[in-house]
């Protein structure tokens, strides 16, 4: 499970340092459809594994910054306090992560007859 | 079967979810691409700071182009030649201003609908700011600028190398890397041209001559008749101390031309609009000569007081190649350094003011307005059509009609939204013809060395009409500059006929002849947007130029001065005397002194009569002063004068009848049976300031204080909500010499002493990137409240070392 959550996470990152942001439902689509893991762990997999870049990500920048430009973000959207940003950047890259892999595994379906389940 | 159905299911929802994160909704950027910590928002958090060392490649440099930067991210732009030189500034400004630079313009232009799709701004809709935009001729102005530009072939090459610079940075850019309002307005940027240029200087034409009363005064005079309006209105006001000494003899014989016999009564108007250039855009600056210095030599002072904004007005940077070496502030989008200095010469600008622009009333032919009746014939109306693309709506379009005197900013029936354009009205102003070669100006401003060069560079310059404060090792000079129109007593103060030549502009004040002054006896010299000239000026420039207080507490200063220092001038930038509640206050007071007041009464009466007229920030007289005004100023005027559609006479002069003429009627308030007296309205305003001070803030207090009751703001140029700098703590206000309002002031501050070597300081609200999530955002915001100037590095070579040197960039 934690293999495809990094696997996600790290082939994540170098899609986005090449491609534009909708490469995060590329990721877990063709993971979740390579590999023939079960619908769940497709979804967690997915969201797990762009959750945690995104969220990685976004931590760094916010604290390596001074956290300047978070403030101002968070009045501009209203929010509370600037840390939320990290979490709703987490939960909408989770989000896209999470249905990209679900759909992967629906896709999968369709072509072949059972699940490859490999258990780690 | 049912995984058919199932995939279906599953893919769709993803195809929905990317569609909708990565569409723009109303005003919510698409979400997916703002999050993205990979090219959203996150990308513009700065991390790393100016690099020691950069090499960028730009197509079209001749030779190598170092820019140096110091601890303040100043670029100090060292090039072999002028064409390097303005691509340079053009891609260094781009690089921390690019989004600030296309906005202005785009707002210039009239196409913020464009970009904002038709919303609504407040009192008016992005679309009515559109229409007025076109309506009152910005972009046929601009390409009337851009046609002088490009007849001059050497400026137009710079004006062309500077947008080759910026464009070099625009074609660089992934989107990734865009600045951070284009993420969140969801555009992207377009390309740069001289067009844009020209823009910008329309701009700055309508922020400092862009303001007409002609209406609102037609009106007065309608309801008056011309005795009292004249009384009421003055020329020149009481207590003046104009620009050019009153004791200044001026040598030439000139006839300026007649006024038209029988006078010309204008129609009442319709309701006035909110869209006008801020009134007090405006400024201050002095020269002393060494005289009156501690060093021996000349210092030169600028303030110029626009709208704080972020990311700021100006930008800061040094222009060096062969034959020019110069630095102070520029404005993002334009070549050259507008005010400033270089190793010989200081100079600054302060808002001249003039009336340079007029609306005339114009006769149609009818309904269908394809002629309009001037000097004795039908002439033809040009029609012109402005096409304003709306994002996500239809493309509006508008036809503007267009007379020899300039565009009819309202046809008869249309409704306007701008507080001054009358219907059936042609706008004559002299941003949109008399076009100087503004670029050739500064150009050469930037290389004088002398007086001679200086006034030589001034030629040039037609608009917006300023002072040009001057000083070097040895002199110190005024210029009153621009192209001012050749009237007669009072031509364009009301709305004028548009069917009587006598009526359109008779020609050019000479050059030799404008307002100047060279070395006066005295000393010193100042300006703070008052009248230029004392009565005895053969010419008439206009009438409404700001009234004395300022130019009377700066001449205090610097008539009482024999050894300043450079910090002494910085003190005297600072200086919160408030001449008008000296003048207003003892008055005021006076009436409550046998009066019975409540005991809140007793005591805010009490801390205002403490007061030492100083709007110091943590002082409490200045709100209660300022509260009590305005509520007597409308308590005097509302009555008579709808403030929609007339304009209230000047506080001065309603001081002077307070002084002068205690049992006016003016003090009656119309709308009551009774006959009020000035110390009625007094007695009931202040009860009323008492009253409003004590449900907003309580007791007499901290609260009470000025600088949080005022509350600057810096508010950001699109107002996205989080990108301004809001209420801060800070003294001034309009008519002190720290004109510092609640969205308004000085700009940027320097002074310049002119030694051996050239020696300045200067600070800005605000900071030298655009970039919100750069600590240079905004980083000069806490020194510019404190007061504080910055020690200016004018490096005089690219090899010179300097500890203060934090970076390089090499640009070939």
């Amino acid at each position: 499970m934690m293999l495809n959550i990094l696997a996600i996470a790290i082939l994540g990152y170098i899609g986005q340092s090449f491609f534009p942001w909708w490469c995060i439902a590329i990721v877990p689509f063709a993971v979740a459809f390579g590999r023939g893991i079960s619908g769940v762990k497709a979804l967690i997999a997915g969201a797990g594994g762009i959750g945690l870049l995104w969220l990685l990500v976004s931590a760094y920048l916010h604290f390596a910054s001074g956290g300047i430009l978070s403030v101002r973000i968070a009045e501009m959207l209203n929010l509370p306090f600037p840390l939320l940003l990290i979490l709703i950047t987490a939960i909408i890259g989770g989000g896209i992560g999470g249905t990209a892999g679900l759909a992967g595994y629906f896709t999968r379906q369709l072509f072949f007859r059972k699940t490859n389940e490999i258990q780690i | 079967m049912i995984k058919i159905v199932q995939a279906l299911f599953a893919n769709s929802m993803l195809i929905v979810i990317l569609v909708l994160s990565g569409t723009k909704f109303n005003n919510v950027p698409p979400l997916a691409k703002f999050f993205d910590p990979f090219g959203g928002f996150w990308n513009n958090a700065e991390v790393a700071g100016i690099p020691l060392q950069e090499e960028l490649k730009i197509q079209g440099l001749v030779e190598p182009v170092n820019v140096i930067y110091d601890d303040r991210g100043i670029p100090h732009i060292f090039a072999e030649n002028d064409h390097d030189l303005y691509m340079a500034q053009g891609f260094v400004t781009a690089r921390d201003r690019l989004w600030q630079m296309e906005f202005q313009t785009h707002a210039a232009a009239g196409r913020l609908s464009e970009i904002l799709g038709d919303i609504s701004l407040g009192k008016f809709t992005t679309l009515d700011f559109d229409l007025h935009q076109r309506r009152i001729g910005m972009v046929y102005g601009a390409d009337n600028i851009l046609l002088k530009i490009q007849a001059d072939t050497l400026m137009m090459a710079n004006s062309q190398a500077h947008s080759d610079g910026v464009n070099a940075y625009i074609n660089a850019l992934s989107p990734r890397d865009y600045p951070l309002e284009y993420k969140v307005l969801s555009y992207s940027p377009e390309e740069w041209n001289p067009r844009k240029t020209a823009l910008l200087l329309m701009l700055m034409l309508y922020d400092l001559s862009g303001s007409s009363s002609d209406l609102q005064m037609s009106n007065t005079l309608t309801k008056l008749g011309k005795e009292l309006t004249e009384k009421l209105f003055l020329n020149y006001p009481p207590k003046m101390q104009p620009i050019i000494p009153e004791k200044t003899d001026w040598l030439f014989q000139i006839r300026i031309p007649e006024s038209p016999k029988g006078g010309f009564t204008p129609k009442v108007g319709l309701q006035v609009s909110p869209i006008q250039p801020n009134p007090y855009n405006g400024s201050n600056s002095w020269a002393l000569s060494g005289k009156r210095t501690d060093d021996g030599f000349p210092i030169l002072a600028n303030d110029p007081h626009l709208a704080l904004k972020l990311p700021s007005v100006w930008y800061e940077l040094q222009l060096s190649a062969p034959g020019v070496n110069v630095y102070g502030v520029s404005l993002p989008g334009a070549p050259n350094i507008i005010i400033g200095f270089n190793e010989k010469i200081a100079w600054g600008v302060t808002n001249g003011g003039d009336d340079v622009m007029d609306w005339y009333e114009i006769k149609f032919k009818d309904n269908e307005l394809n002629e309009y009746w001037h000097d004795e014939q039908w002439k033809p109306v040009q029609k012109v059509v402005e096409s304003i693309a709306v994002r996500n709506g239809a493309v509006i379009r508008d036809t503007v009609l267009y007379t020899h005197h300039g565009p009819v900013s309202l046809k008869p029936g249309q409704t306007s939204f701008n507080r001054s354009i009358p219907v059936g009205h042609a706008l004559r102003w002299s941003a949109h013809s008399e076009v100087g070669d503004e670029s050739r100006a500064f150009f050469q401003l930037n290389r004088a060395q002398n007086y001679d060069e200086f006034t030589e560079a001034l030629r040039h310059y037609a608009g917006p009409p300023q002072n040009f404060t001057f000083a070097d090792q040895r002199n110190i000079a005024l210029w009153h500059n621009g192209m001012f129109p050749n009237k007669w007593r009072d031509q364009g103060k009301y709305i004028s006929d548009g069917t009587d030549p006598a009526y359109d502009w008779q020609g050019w004040t000479p050059h030799e002849h404008k307002p100047h002054i060279k070395n006066p006896k005295q000393g010193f010299i100042s300006s703070a947007n008052q009248n230029p000239t004392a009565p005895a000026y053969p010419y008439y420039l206009g009438w409404d130029f700001a009234p004395y207080y300022r130019a009377a507490r700066i001449n205090e200063w610097l008539s009482s001065t024999s050894n300043a220092q450079p910090d002494d001038i910085r003190v005297m930038l600072l200086d919160n005397k408030n001449l008008k509640a000296e003048a207003a206050l003892p008055i005021m007071i006076s009436a409550l002194d046998s009066v019975e007041l409540s005991e809140q009464c007793v005591r805010v009466l009490a801390e205002v009569k403490g007061w030492d007229y100083f709007n110091d920030a943590n002082k409490i007289g200045p709100t209660i002063f300022t509260v009590w005004w305005d509520n007597l100023n409308a308590a005097i005027w509302a009555d008579e004068f709808d403030p929609n559609n007339f304009l209230w006479p000047p506080g001065d002069r309603t001081i002077q009848l307070m002084r002068e003429e205690r049992s006016s009627l003016w003090f009656d308030n119309k709308q009551t049976a009774e006959v009020e007296n000035l110390n009625d309205l007094l007695l009931t305003t202040f009860q009323k300031t008492c009253r409003v001070l004590d449900a907003k803030y309580g007791a007499p207090g901290k609260k009470w204080r000025w600088g949080k009751h005022k509350g600057t703001d810096i508010a950001h140029l699109a107002h996205i909500p989080g990108l301004s700098d809001m209420n801060l703590n800070v003294g001034g206000d309009k008519g002190i010499i720290n004109a510092t309002s609640s969205t308004h002031g000085p700009s940027w501050r320097m002074v310049v002493s002119l030694g051996s070597e050239v020696e300045a300081w200067g600070i800005y609200p605000g900071g030298q990137s655009g970039n919100p999530g750069s600590k240079r955002y905004n980083d000069f915001v806490d020194e510019w409240v404190a007061g504080e100037l910055a020690e200016l590095l004018f490096l005089k070579s690219k090899d010179e070392k300097n500890a203060r040197i934090i970076g390089k960039l090499e640009l070939n």
